[in-house]
C-alpha cells in the first residue's frame, strides 16, 4: 500500500492508493463534501473550478499556480499544496481579494466566483502581479463569468493586487515550504488502485525504465488533453506513468547556442525562456489555452499528442528545434518535423517518449514570424496556425522554413514555397509568391473549425502579414497584436 | 453595520458567504442513498423512433432503470406545462400547442431531445448504459433555420399542419399605419435578424427529487425562477398532488437569465424518484445544456419606418418570424409577443402596427433571455432610424430629436398600448452624449484612421416595460433574540435580493441588516410567490417587503400599546422606537419584540410573537428607460472590433442601491455585447446538428473583450409603485445591442454598408470591407 501526501489546509493529508481516474474536483466536492470549487464545463474552458497548487521550485521557492481542477489527477497532488475555495478565507477573516470583490460588487450569482478568487489569489503570490487591467484580463482569460460584464472583478483584483503578498499565506510561508520539504519523495511514488496504477518516477532513469518495461502504459504530463479521455471519453486508464515529477524533464536551460527545454516543464516555465529569444512568439503563446492551461500543459505533451492543430509544433519546426528521445538507456535526437509521421502518429517507439526539446538560439540575420488564427483571441483552439523563419543575408532569402498547423494530417512545412524564396529578395512580390505556392503544399480539410478555403487562403495571407510585419519601412506594430484598451 | 436604509450603496449580505464557496447549489447537494439519472438525447435533428431495446442498457452494471417515453405516457403523468398568458389579446384558441411529454415518443425533434432517462448508481454507470441503449431512427428532413422553417415547403416539424406556423399575434392599428404609410414623404425598410443565443448561465439545469415514502411528499431541490410556478407544475402539471405535498428548494442558484424553469428533466428526475422509491440526482453538463437548454432571441424581423419630409416619424410597421424551437419553453410565447410595444420605443409615432408569427423548427426550443423580447424591440427601431437617417441624410441625432417623446408630453399613450409615466429621454441622450464627448469624436475618428483604425459612435435609447402588473408576497417574522427574518417570494440569481430587501427593513423599522435574515426559494416559507423575472422586484419585490414591514409595524403598534396600556392610535412609530405621542414613554422594537414573546405579552387575540405577512398588488407597470452610447474602434485588417468608449445612462426610477443598479446594468451590457460581436448558436443546416456545442465553440466574452462601462443616473420619479423605482435587471442589456451594433455600422459607414446581423465578428466585419 502506498500514501499520496499534499498539504491541504494546513495539514499533511495522505491517501492510500487513490483511484487514478478520479479528478481533484471530484474528490474534492464527492470525497470532502468541499462543493466550494464549482463544475461549469468539466472541461477546462470555463475556470469555475479553478483550485491553486503550491508547490516548491528548483530553488525550494514556494510558486502558487492556478489549475482547472477538473481535468486534475488526484495523485498528482502528490508532494504538493492544495488550495481550494474553503482554504483561502475565513468567515471572520476574508483574503485581501476577495474583500476587494465585496467592496467592488464582483460577484453576482456567485458561482464563477470561487473560481476567479483562486485565480486572483494566484495572481496575488505571482512573482509579478498583473498592474493594470490589460495584464489582469489576460490572467483571468481562463475564467468566464455570464453575471458581471467582468469590469467590477477587474477592479477587485487590481485594487487587491496593490498589496500582493502580504496575507496569511505569506506569514506562513516558512512553514509550509518546510511542510512540503517534509513531504518531497526520494524515489518513485507508485500506487495500485483495483488494477489501475499510477507511476510517478522522479528521475529520467527511473522514468524510462518503467515505460520501456511497460510500453502500453500512458504517459501523463499536464494531462489538459488526458484528463478528458477521463471525463468526457470515460475512458479507464489503467497504467499512467506521470513525467511531472521528473527532474531532468522539468529543467529549463539556456545556454550560448540552444534553449533546452525539459519535455515535462508546463509553458508557464518553458515559455518565457523562448519568448525572451523570440518576442514574436509572445502573443501565441498567450493565447494558448489560458493562464490555468498553461500551467499544467506541456510542450512534451503538446508535441506527443501529436495533433494537427497543436500550436507548439509549427513554431518548434520553423525555429529548426530538435528532439531528445529517450528510450531505455538509449537517447535519439531528431528534427522536430520529421517527429510526425500521419494523423496523430509519430515516429516514437514502444517505450520511447520525449526527454527535451532543443531550441536553437535567435540568429539575428533571421525573420521570425508566429500566428495563431482563432475565432476568439483567448482560449481556442486554432484553424490555422504558422510559424515563420526567414534567413535573409545581402537582401536576399538564403533559408526559409515556413511550418503550418491545421493545413495538413500533420504539422508541417511548406517546402514549395520555401523554395520559391530562396534566392529572392524578401518583400510583398516575394510573400505573394510563397502563398501561391502554398496551393501546391498543402490540400486542406474541411471541418467545423474551418473550412479549406478558408484554411487555404488565411495560410496565404499570413505568409503577406508576415511580410508586412518584417517589412523594415512598415512602422507599425506587428499586425498580430491588438489593442486593448 | 448600523441602521442603513433605501438608497444607498450597501455592499452586498451574501457576497462574503459566496466568496468563501459556501455557496449552496442544488449540484453541491448529496443525500442519503441518492442516485443519478442521465438523460439519452437524440443525436438526430428529426427522425421517427423505430424501436428502442433496453435490455443491454437495463442489465448494466449499477443500473436501476432505463425509462423511455411509453412508460411516461403509461405512467399517466402530465405534460410539461406552457405558461398561455403571452400579451394582451394574444389568441390562445388559435395557436397550435403541441403536446410535449418528458421524453419522446415516436418522434424526435431536435437534435438534443430527450429518449430515454437512465438512472444508476453512479453517474458513470448511467453514462456507460446509455452507450448500450439500442435506438432505431428513421430520419426525416430536417430544418433548424428560423427563416427557413417559415418558408413554404418547408419541412414539418409537428404532422397534421399545412406548415411550421403555431400563431400569428397582432398589436396596432392596421389601418391608421396603412393610412400613414401611404401618406409618407419617405419609407425606410430593413431586414433585421437576430440570431439565436445560448443562455450559458455558469451553473446548469439541476434537480435533485426526494418522495417520503411515508408520507408521499417531495422535496424538491431545483433551481427554477419561480418556486411556487413549478410547486403548481409538479403537483398539477405532471403528477396529481396536493400541491402542499410539494416542496420546491431553489438554494443558491448559479445565474439564470430567463433559463430556469420548468423543463422534461425535472419531471423525469421526479417520476423516476418516485418510481424508484430513491432521491434521484440530475444534473445537465455543459454539452447538453448548450444542446438542450432553451435558447434567446432567434427571429428576423422587416421592419418599416415611414416619414414626413422633415423627418418625422408617421408610423412604424413590423413583421417579424420568431424561431420557436421544436417544442414551446414553459413561458410559451411570451417571449416573442409580451414586449413588442417596446417597438414605438421613446419616440412620437402616432400609429404602429406588429405582427409577430411564430415557427416550430428542428431547433431547441426558444425562452426569456436577458430581456426577454425587450432588446429585440429596441435593436429594430433603433437600427430602423439609424438606416432612415442615412437614407435622409438627417443627422442620426437630430432625427431622434425631432421624433423623441418631450418629458412635458407624460403621460404618454404610445401607440402600441402602454402609457409611459415618465421619463426624460432628451436628457438620457444629451447625458450620454456629453459623457462620450461626443463633440470631439469626429477628432477622434481622425486620429483613430491614421493609425489605420476605423472608429464608430453608436447611440441608441431603449424604453421597456418592467414590475407590475401582478403581486407578490413577503412574511417577516422576529425570533427571540430579535433577528427578523423575511421569507420572500422572489428568487435570487445574483441580483443581490437580500442586500435590498435588508435595506428596506432596516431604514424602514430601525433594525441593523445584521439582525436581518433573507430567505427565498422555498415553498414552505410563506404562502405564495411569483418569483423572479421581467424586471419586477424593484417594485414587486420591494413592494411585498414594504407591505410586510407595514403590517409588522402594525402589529408591533397593537404590542406596544397593549405594554404601554393605551390606545393604538396614541402610539408612533419612528426610527425603531414606539412612542405615545406628546409623551416621554418609548419601547424600542426590541423591546415589542422580547414582550411579545411572554406571557401577556400581546394583547388578546394576538399570536405570541411580532411578524407580518406582506402582500402586494401592483397594477401599474414602470418604464424603465435609457440612451447608450458606444465608441467602437475597428481593426482595418482584421476586422476586429473593440470597444473603447462606454456610457450608459439610464433611468430606473428611484435607484434603490446604485451598487446594485450598477452591477445589474453592467452585466446586462456585457451580455448584449456577447450578442452584437460574438454569440451565435449555430446549427448546420444540412443536419440539423449543433455546431456551437461546447464553450470552446460558443463564444462568450472574457475579461478582455471590455473597456470600461460608464453608468449614468439620470432619474425621472415613478409613482407606479411606492418605493418609485423602475427595473434594472434588463434595462442595460436592451440598450446595448442597437449601441453596440450603430457603432460599428457607423464606423464601417465609408464602405456604404447600412446594416449586417450580428454578432459581428472579425470575419464579417473584414468580408464588408473588401
Amino acid at each position: 500500500m502506498t500514501k499520496i501526501r499534499f498539504l491541504h489546509r494546513g495539514e499533511i493529508r495522505e491517501i492510500h492508493d487513490p483511484d487514478p481516474n478520479l479528478t481533484v474536483l471530484r474528490w474534492l466536492r464527492e470525497n470532502e463534501g468541499l462543493t466550494g470549487t464549482k463544475e461549469g464545463c468539466a472541461e477546462g474552458d470555463c475556470g469555475a473550478c479553478t483550485v491553486v497548487l503550491g508547490s516548491l521550485d528548483a530553488e525550494d521557492q514556494l510558486i502558487y499556480r492556478a489549475v482547472n481542477s477538473c481535468i486534475l489527477l488526484l495523485p498528482v497532488l502528490d508532494g504538493k499544496q492544495l488550495i481550494a475555495i474553503e482554504d483561502i478565507g475565513t468567515p471572520d477573516d476574508l483574503h485581501p481579494v476577495q474583500d476587494a470583490m465585496v467592496a467592488s460588487h464582483g460577484s453576482q450569482c456567485g458561482f464563477c466566483t470561487p473560481g476567479f478568487v483562486a485565480s486572483l489569489f494566484a495572481e496575488y503570490h505571482a512573482e509579478a502581479p498583473a498592474t493594470d487591467q490589460r495584464a489582469l484580463a489576460q490572467s483571468l482569460a481562463g475564467n468566464l463569468c455570464r453575471c458581471t460584464g467582468y469590469r467590477p472583478i477587474l477592479d477587485a483584483g487590481l485594487a487587491a493586487l496593490k498589496t500582493a503578498g502580504k496575507d496569511k499565506f505569506q506569514a506562513r510561508r516558512a512553514d509550509t515550504i518546510s511542510q512540503l520539504k517534509a513531504i518531497e519523495r526520494a524515489g518513485t511514488l507508485t500506487t495500485n488502485y483495483g488494477g489501475r496504477s499510477y507511476s510517478a518516477p522522479q528521475t529520467i532513469e527511473d522514468l524510462a525504465a518503467l515505460f520501456e518495461a511497460s510500453p502500453d502504459a500512458k504517459l501523463l504530463a499536464g494531462g489538459t488533453d488526458i484528463g478528458l479521455e477521463i471525463t468526457k471519453g470515460r475512458r479507464s486508464l489503467d497504467t499512467i506513468i506521470y513525467t511531472g515529477m521528473v527532474r531532468d524533464l522539468t529543467e529549463v536551460t539556456t545556454n550560448e547556442t540552444a534553449i533546452t527545454i525539459g519535455a515535462a516543464a508546463p509553458y508557464t516555465d518553458a515559455v518565457p525562456a523562448l519568448t525572451k529569444d523570440f518576442p514574436e512568439a509572445s502573443e501565441l503563446f498567450s493565447r494558448l489555452g489560458a493562464v490555468q492551461v498553461r500551467n499544467l500543459g506541456t510542450l512534451g505533451g503538446n508535441i506527443a499528442n501529436a495533433s494537427p492543430i497543436g500550436d507548439t509544433p509549427p513554431v518548434l519546426i520553423a525555429l529548426s528545434a530538435d528532439l531528445v528521445l529517450r528510450q531505455g538507456k538509449n537517447e535519439r535526437q531528431i528534427a522536430i518535423e520529421t517527429f510526425f509521421t500521419d494523423y496523430r502518429q509519430t515516429v516514437l517507439r514502444p517505450g520511447e517518449f520525449i526527454a527535451r526539446i532543443i531550441v536553437p538560439r535567435r540568429n539575428q540575420a533571421n525573420l521570425y514570424g508566429f500566428y495563431k488564427l482563432t475565432k476568439r483571441f483567448d482560449q481556442d483552439i486554432s484553424a490555422v496556425c504558422g510559424g515563420f523563419c526567414l534567413t535573409v543575408r545581402d537582401d536576399v532569402v538564403t533559408e526559409a522554413r515556413l511550418a503550418f498547423g491545421g493545413m495538413a494530417a500533420t504539422p508541417k512545412r511548406g517546402h514549395t514555397a520555401e523554395k520559391m524564396l530562396i534566392g529572392q529578395p524578401w518583400n510583398g512580390a516575394s510573400a505573394d509568391l510563397a502563398a501561391t505556392a502554398l496551393g501546391d503544399d498543402f490540400t486542406p480539410l474541411s471541418d467545423f473549425r474551418a473550412s479549406a478555403d478558408y484554411r487555404r487562403l488565411s495560410a496565404q495571407n499570413l505568409l503577406r502579414r508576415f511580410w508586412l510585419d518584417t517589412d523594415p519601412a512598415r512602422d507599425a506594430q506587428p499586425t498580430g497584436v491588438l489593442d486593448y484598451v | 453595520m448600523g441602521i442603513v436604509s433605501v438608497g444607498q450603496s450597501v455592499p452586498r449580505h451574501e457576497d462574503p458567504r459566496l466568496l468563501r464557496g459556501e455557496g449552496r447549489y442544488t449540484a453541491d447537494i448529496a443525500l442519503d442513498r441518492q442516485v443519478y439519472g442521465y438523460t439519452v438525447r437524440s443525436p438526430h435533428a428529426h427522425a421517427r423512433i423505430t424501436g428502442i431495446d433496453r435490455t443491454a442498457a437495463a442489465a448494466a452494471p449499477g443500473v436501476l432503470t432505463v425509462l423511455i417515453g411509453a412508460d411516461y405516457a403509461a405512467d399517466g403523468l402530465g405534460e410539461i406545462p406552457v405558461m398561455l398568458s403571452p400579451a394582451p389579446g394574444f389568441d390562445k384558441d388559435a395557436a397550435i400547442i403541441p403536446p410535449r411529454l418528458a421524453l419522446a415518443t415516436d418522434k424526435v425533434r431536435m437534435v438534443g431531445d430527450g429518449v430515454a432517462f437512465i438512472v444508476a448508481e453512479t453517474l458513470n454507470q448511467a453514462k456507460n448504459a446509455a452507450d448500450l441503449l439500442e435506438i432505431e431512427y428513421q430520419l426525416l428532413d430536417a430544418v433548424t433555420d428560423t427563416g427557413a422553417s417559415a418558408q413554404p415547403g418547408a419541412s414539418l416539424v409537428w404532422e397534421g399542419q399545412t406548415d411550421n406556423r403555431a400563431f400569428t399575434y397582432s398589436l396596432g392599428d392596421p389601418q391608421a399605419t396603412q393610412a400613414a404609410f401611404a401618406s409618407a414623404d419617405k419609407i425606410v425598410s430593413a431586414r433585421i435578424e437576430m440570431q439565436r443565443l445560448a443562455v450559458a448561465s455558469l451553473e446548469g439545469r439541476t434537480a435533485i427529487a426526494n418522495f417520503d415514502q411515508a408520507t408521499g411528499k417531495v422535496t424538491f431541490y431545483v433551481p427554477v425562477q419561480g418556486a411556487f410556478a413549478t410547486r403548481v407544475g409538479v403537483a398539477k402539471g405532471i403528477f396529481d398532488m396536493d400541491p402542499e405535498d410539494v416542496r420546491i428548494i431553489t438554494g443558491d442558484i448559479g445565474g439564470s437569465f430567463g433559463l430556469k424553469s420548468f423543463t422534461p428533466e425535472m419531471a423525469l428526475t421526479l417520476w423516476a424518484a418516485k418510481r424508484l422509491g430513491r432521491p434521484v440526482k440530475w444534473v445537465n453538463e455543459r454539452q447538453d445544456s448548450l444542446l438542450s437548454d432553451h435558447q434567446g432571441r432567434g427571429k428576423i424581423s422587416q421592419a418599416e419606418l415611414a416619414l414626413d419630409a422633415n423627418g418625422k416619424f408617421l408610423g412604424l410597421r413590423v413583421t417579424t418570424t420568431a424561431s420557436l424551437g421544436a417544442y414551446f419553453s414553459q413561458m410559451g410565447m411570451m417571449h416573442t409577443t409580451l414586449s413588442t410595444s417596446g417597438l414605438v420605443g421613446v419616440y412620437d409615432i402616432a400609429t404602429a402596427y406588429v405582427t409577430i408569427n411564430g415557427y416550430f423548427s428542428n431547433a431547441a426550443p426558444t425562452g426569456p433571455y436577458r430581456g426577454a423580447g425587450r432588446p429585440d424591440a429596441s435593436y429594430v427601431i433603433e437600427r430602423l432610424i439609424d438606416i432612415a437617417a442615412a437614407e435622409t441624410g438627417i443627422d442620426r441625432l437630430e432625427l431622434r430629436r425631432r421624433n423623441l417623446i418631450p418629458a412635458s408630453a407624460m403621460p404618454y399613450k404610445t401607440a402600441l398600448g402602454p402609457t409611459y409615466d415618465s421619463g426624460d429621454f432628451a436628457k438620457n441622450m444629451e447625458t450620454a452624449l456629453t459623457g462620450i464627448d461626443a463633440a470631439e469624436f469626429e477628432s477622434r475618428r481622425a486620429a483613430a484612421a491614421e493609425k489605420g483604425k476605423l472608429l464608430g459612435l453608436g447611440i441608441a435609447n431603449n424604453i421597456e416595460n418592467a414590475g407590475a402588473p401582478g403581486m407578490e408576497f413577503a412574511d417577516i417574522s422576529f425570533d427571540q433574540n430579535g433577528v427578523a427574518t423575511l421569507a420572500a417570494g422572489t428568487t435570487d440569481h445574483g441580483q443581490g435580493h437580500a442586500t435590498l430587501y435588508s435595506q428596506i427593513m432596516s431604514e424602514r423599522l430601525g433594525i441593523d441588516p445584521e439582525e436581518i435574515v433573507v430567505r427565498e426559494g422555498d415553498t414552505d416559507l410563506l404562502a405564495d410567490g411569483r418569483g423572479t423575472g421581467g424586471s419586477r422586484v424593484s417594485a414587486m419585490g420591494s413592494g411585498a417587503v414594504m407591505a410586510a414591514v407595514d403590517v409588522t409595524i402594525v402589529n408591533a403598534t397593537k404590542i406596544a400599546a397593549h405594554q404601554l396600556e393605551t390606545a393604538e392610535a396614541d402610539i408612533s412609530f419612528d426610527a425603531g422606537l414606539f412612542q405615545v405621542r406628546g409623551t416621554d414613554r418609548t419601547l424600542s422594537l426590541r423591546e415589542v419584540v422580547t414582550a411579545s414573546f411572554l406571557p401577556d405579552g400581546v394583547p388578546q387575540g394576538m399570536e405570541p410573537g411580532l411578524s407580518g405577512e406582506g402582500i402586494y398588488k401592483g397594477s401599474a407597470a414602470n418604464f424603465p428607460n435609457g440612451c447608450h452610447a458606444v465608441e467602437v474602434e475597428i481593426d482595418r485588417e482584421t476586422g476586429r472590433a473593440a470597444l473603447t468608449r462606454y456610457v450608459a445612462s439610464h433611468d430606473v426610477g428611484r435607484v434603490l442601491n446604485p451598487l446594485l443598479v450598477n452591477g445589474q446594468v453592467t452585466g446586462g451590457i456585457a451580455q448584449s455585447v456577447g450578442q452584437a460581436l460574438l454569440e451565435a448558436v449555430v446549427y448546420d443546416p444540412s443536419d440539423g446538428q449543433l455546431l456551437s456545442g461546447s464553450f470552446l465553440d460558443y463564444c462568450m466574452p472574457r475579461a478582455s473583450d471590455f473597456c470600461h462601462i460608464d453608468v449614468i443616473d439620470n432619474p425621472t420619479p415613478t409613482s407606479a409603485n411606492p418605493l418609485g423605482a423602475k427595473g434594472v435587471g434588463e434595462v442595460g442589456a436592451a440598450c446595448a445591442v442597437p449601441a453596440v451594433v450603430n457603432a460599428v455600422m457607423d464606423a464601417l459607414s465609408p464602405f456604404g454598408v447600412t446594416h449586417l446581423d450580428t454578432p459581428l465578428t472579425s470575419a464579417k466585419l473584414w468580408r464588408a470591407m473588401q
